[in-house]
């Protein structure tokens, strides 16, 4: 039998992604964020008590949980709640995105080399590896899905690219809220083409007209309550002021360099001018629809500002494609044989090491959650008390690891007074009267406070002032047992 | 076989038939029904909404009838046909008056409808029928009910070339709600200037009319009280605006958010055919916007909506589809889309307000509270005043002694950090009883302040809960 050599190259692209994923997500014997661990006690419950928990008893004191379980059910049936098989999923899922991209890059520029080479561009993109090795999140799942309905669009003659994409409209809403990026991603391409220097097909209007329907449907039914509840404001999740402006805020030149990393800025950008202007190519508008989609909502900071990086990034690495593949057809007209040849060097060689290197330097130097942070936390559950109270970025690590309650967390949906609980929580670590953390403390009814070292950062101090010399509370490290309340 | 059932259904729903009025009368009846089995069992019958209980006081209460106010030397002001009407015997005709011209009121949509454009008329009823608007209006005990069911008999006469009529029905409008009758009239001018130029008469008759019937219910109150101040209690923003208009994100009556984009997919239809009514258009955006203030807006609009909906969903039917499944699905998904607004807005009709602990409360009010004053949101005066109590600041503030005053105190005493200032409020306005219940909480608790519920609870000397459920609290004032 003969193995296309194409095949193999790419199938090797992907090894390496997911072997540099792998070795990146067992590094650390926990998840990288403490998201993840909202994520996983729901899988652990599900696989634990079969059934989906719609309550957590000790986020909050005791609160509703609202989400789409789609995901974390798969996720409780490939896994059984191993942590090993979690760490994998997510990893394959996402390394997945080589094929996907690939695909899209070879319908830009039929080009084989440079589908390849764009395909590592994308990636190894700083903000993406970051963001997705090691955690759990539904992302796993949207973002190649999301490609795959990209792709499936670009390729609508084939029947079974049309099926491709009406399962994938049906899923992506069950998945995760961030479906209506593509819901936006459709009026965007269809303003777009407005002008009428491009018509989409009539199969593609219609695609994605039941996609557009099937998303609000989804999600109206999905998030009924949340939608009741805050209205319009549920976009921003119930975010407390304090919060949303630090989670949703503008974009900065200097991150967007890092994050995304100065090749695939200059490449996308080029390829998406080439693409818009110079071919008219429908596929490119689709795929600049998105940017766009993307862009308004960071503009608007009604998205995540790290989520709306990473769905940036990617567009512009598949964008690359086309850029490089002009350059690399220039290059090949050069009457000069040298100067040809070294283009089409950096081409291959030295722009794909110089992205793959940035990018791991960048990982390197962003470790996420520290194991040690992990440990002192599985230490407070021998200690007596029902309640917990640590920075609100730890909420998730005291109901995973203690078991015992905590007084919020970053899950703000339906989460009952969180604009209260997280001002009284930074008061708790951050006060130097005694009268104030004993309010605090006997509201809540706290009877363990985690001062942790990104506390200490966070709130400029060593340790509780109000805890020194006073016999109240007992210090062990960063953990305070309170004794006594007034 | 499946694709034949398919276009047999909507054959039998775009064409004429004359059996459709009998579906719209059976359709409205369940549907109209509803809510008011649902109330029976949950809230002990309770009528929805401020509004039916404010109405309510007003019918039962013969002083209202006599030009006296909530407060003394205050004059009422407001249209009087309504709770008139309703003190025959106001508890029953709350809550069934409003059914019965719901009922009439479809049909003779559907019948307006008939003659004009017939194909979308059984459509446009059954979404009518099914809109949270159209539920909402025909459950609650208000003037609107009576405005709208007389708008739509004047649209009914004139369309059937009973023109005379039509200016009487428009003139009775007004006995129910001037700024309906208004609104309508403008309608008409629209159609009369740009459409079929000519009717010119009757539409000054009308106006003539609505100015006489201003004068007789408000001329009075005018002349004794002056002016009166009128407080826009909203500011006006995108998110108000839609959370006021969309059932969906929690909008006490509105439109389903899947009819709302069925109604642009029909407008984008039927502007493709013709231009000339953008003014119509700009009209129907302002309405909407002046929705945030004029509510009853809403519900005139809602007829558009549910017409262009219908209109919308004939035309998916009858494009040209490359791809049957999608078309197939598509139809599905609207569907579902509809009967989810309906079906999720029915859902929250046990809730609305008064809810079973609201409903409680007014009874304690009643047999504990006298005549005393009740400080609490100006939403829930009705139903304070339903107990017999005077509230602090009425829903209808037109009239009072300083009104901004007492709505600045009231909102600085639910927010304010200071118990002292808190009794000074309560002693300046002589407060009995405080209502707090778990929306005003929500509202309270978004500010950064300590509020006054925290303060409440650290003062049992002098505050007292006089009654608690899960989501009401009663706080008696006891004196320094």
């Amino acid at each position: 039998m003969k193995v296309d050599k194409r095949l193999v190259g790419l199938f090797v692209v992907f090894l390496i992604v997911l072997i540099i994923r792998l070795y990146f997500a067992f590094l650390n014997p926990y998840f990288s964020t403490e998201e993840s661990y909202l994520g996983y006690g729901i899988i652990q419950e599900m696989v634990g008590e079969q059934s989906i928990p719609f309550f957590d008893e000790l986020s909050y004191g005791g609160r509703s949980l609202l989400y789409s379980p789609v995901f974390f059910l798969v996720y409780s049936l490939l896994s059984l709640g191993s942590i090993f098989i979690m760490k994998v999923l997510t990893e394959v899922c996402f390394a997945s995105m080589v094929f996907i991209v690939f695909a899209i890059a070879q319908k830009f520029t039929s080009d084989y080399r440079i589908a390849l080479i764009s395909t590592i561009f994308t990636n190894f993109i700083p903000i993406f590896l970051l963001n997705t090795i090691n955690v759990i999140s539904a992302y796993a799942f949207v973002i190649p899905l999301m490609f795959l309905m990209f792709y499936s669009l670009m390729n609508l003659n084939d029947n079974k690219y049309i099926w491709v994409f009406i399962i994938g409209s049906i899923i992506l809403p069950l998945l995760h809220p961030s479906s209506f990026l593509f819901l936006l991603t459709i009026l965007f391409f269809f303003f777009l083409l407005g002008g009428g220097a491009v018509q989409p097909t009539k199969k593609k209007k219609e695609l994605l007209m039941l996609s557009a329907f099937v998303i609000i449907l989804m999600n109206l039914i999905i998030y009924k309550k949340a939608l009741l509840s805050h209205g319009l404001g549920v976009v921003w999740q119930n975010l407390p002021l304090s919060i949303l402006s630090g989670a949703f805020r503008l974009l900065e030149s200097f991150e967007l360099l890092f994050s995304l990393g100065s090749v695939v800025i200059i490449f996308g950008i080029f390829g998406l001018y080439f693409g818009v202007l110079n071919e008219k190519n429908r596929n490119v508008y689709l795929i600049g629809a998105f940017m766009l989609s993307v862009l308004l909502l960071l503009l608007l900071q009604f998205i995540p500002f790290l989520d709306g990086l990473v769905f940036l990034g990617l567009s512009l690495g598949v964008l690359s494609s086309i850029s490089l593949n002009r350059l690399w057809i220039y290059a090949s007209q050069l009457k000069h044989k040298f100067v040809s040849g070294f283009i089409k060097f950096v081409i291959l060689i030295v722009l794909p090491l110089f992205v793959i290197i940035t990018a791991l330097t960048f990982v390197m130097d962003n470790q996420g959650l520290q194991p040690e942070t992990v440990e002192d936390f599985i230490s407070i559950r021998d200690f007596e008390g029902d309640t917990v109270a640590a920075n609100l970025h730890e909420g998730h690590l005291i109901t995973t690891f203690t078991n015992k309650q905590n007084i919020a967390d970053t899950n703000f949906l339906l989460a009952p007074k969180p604009v209260q609980r997280v001002k009284d929580l930074n008061l708790l670590l951050s006060t130097g009267s005694k009268a104030s953390a004993y309010s605090i403390i006997n509201k809540y009814g706290v009877d363990v406070i985690y001062f942790s070292e990104e506390s200490k950062k966070m709130f400029k101090s060593d340790g509780l002032r109000y805890a020194e010399e006073n016999e109240c509370f007992e210090r062990k490290g960063n953990i305070y047992l309170v004794k006594c309340t007034q | 076989m499946s694709v034949l059932k398919g276009k047999e259904i909507y054959t039998w729903l775009s064409a004429p038939n004359k059996n459709h009025i009998w579906w719209v009368i059976g359709l409205v009846l369940v549907v109209l029904l509803v809510p008011i089995l649902f109330r029976a069992f949950a809230v002990d019958g309770a009528l929805i909404g401020e509004e039916s209980y404010g109405n309510l006081n007003l019918a039962e209460n013969p002083l209202a009838l006599n030009e006296v106010g909530e407060f003394e030397d205050e004059p009422y002001f407001g249209e009087r046909a309504w709770f008139s009407i309703l003190a025959i015997s106001p508890l029953f005709l709350s809550k069934w008056l409003p059914f019965l011209i719901g009922i009439i009121s479809s049909v003779l949509f559907y019948l307006i409808l008939r003659k004009l454009i017939p194909r979308y008329a059984f459509l446009a009823s059954v979404f009518l029928i099914f809109s949270p608007a159209n539920v909402y209006l025909f459950s609650v005990s208000s003037a609107t009910v009576a405005g709208v069911f007389f708008s739509l008999l004047a649209t009914w006469s004139y369309v059937n070339g009973r023109k005379a009529w039509a200016t009487a029905a428009l003139i009775v409008t007004g006995l129910f709600s001037v700024l309906c009758a208004l609104l309508v009239w403008l309608v008409f001018l629209f159609y009369v200037v740009y459409v079929i130029k000519k009717d010119y008469k009757y539409l000054w008759w009308a106006l003539f009319g609505i100015f006489i019937s201003f004068i007789l219910q408000f001329g009075y109150s005018l002349v004794v009280a002056g002016i009166p101040l009128i407080i826009f209690l909203k500011t006006f923003t995108l998110p108000h605006l839609i959370g006021d208009m969309f059932t969906d994100f929690g909008a006490r009556f509105g439109f389903g958010l899947f009819s709302f984009l069925m109604a642009l997919f029909g407008l984008f239809f039927v502007y493709k055919e013709k231009h000339r009514y953008l003014i119509g258009y700009i009209a129907i955006a302002i309405s909407l916007m002046l929705s945030v203030y004029f509510e009853f807006i809403l519900f005139y609009l809602n007829f558009l909506i549910v017409l262009f909906a219908a209109v919308g969903i004939i035309k998916l039917v009858e494009m040209e589809w490359k791809l049957d499944i999608v078309r197939s699905l598509v139809i599905l998904f609207v569907i579902c889309g509809l009967l989810f607004s309906f079906v999720s807005y029915m859902d929250r009709v046990v809730e609305f307000s008064p809810n079973e602990d609201a409903v409680a409360a007014m009874k304690f009010l009643q047999i504990e509270g006298g005549d005393s004053v009740i400080l609490t949101n100006p939403d829930r005066a009705s139903f304070v005043k339903y107990g017999g109590n005077v509230p602090l600041v009425s829903d209808k503030v037109v009239y009072y002694v300083s009104p901004k005053q007492r709505l600045d105190d009231i909102n600085y005493f639910y927010t304010q950090n200071s118990f002292e200032i808190a009794e000074q409020i309560i002693k300046r306005h002589d407060v009995k009883f405080v209502w707090i219940d778990d929306e005003m909480k929500k509202e309270i608790a978004v500010g950064d302040n300590v509020n006054v519920v925290t303060l409440f609870s650290h003062s049992f000397a002098r505050f007292f809960i006089a009654y608690s459920s899960p989501t009401v609290e009663i706080w008696e004032y006891l004196g320094a």
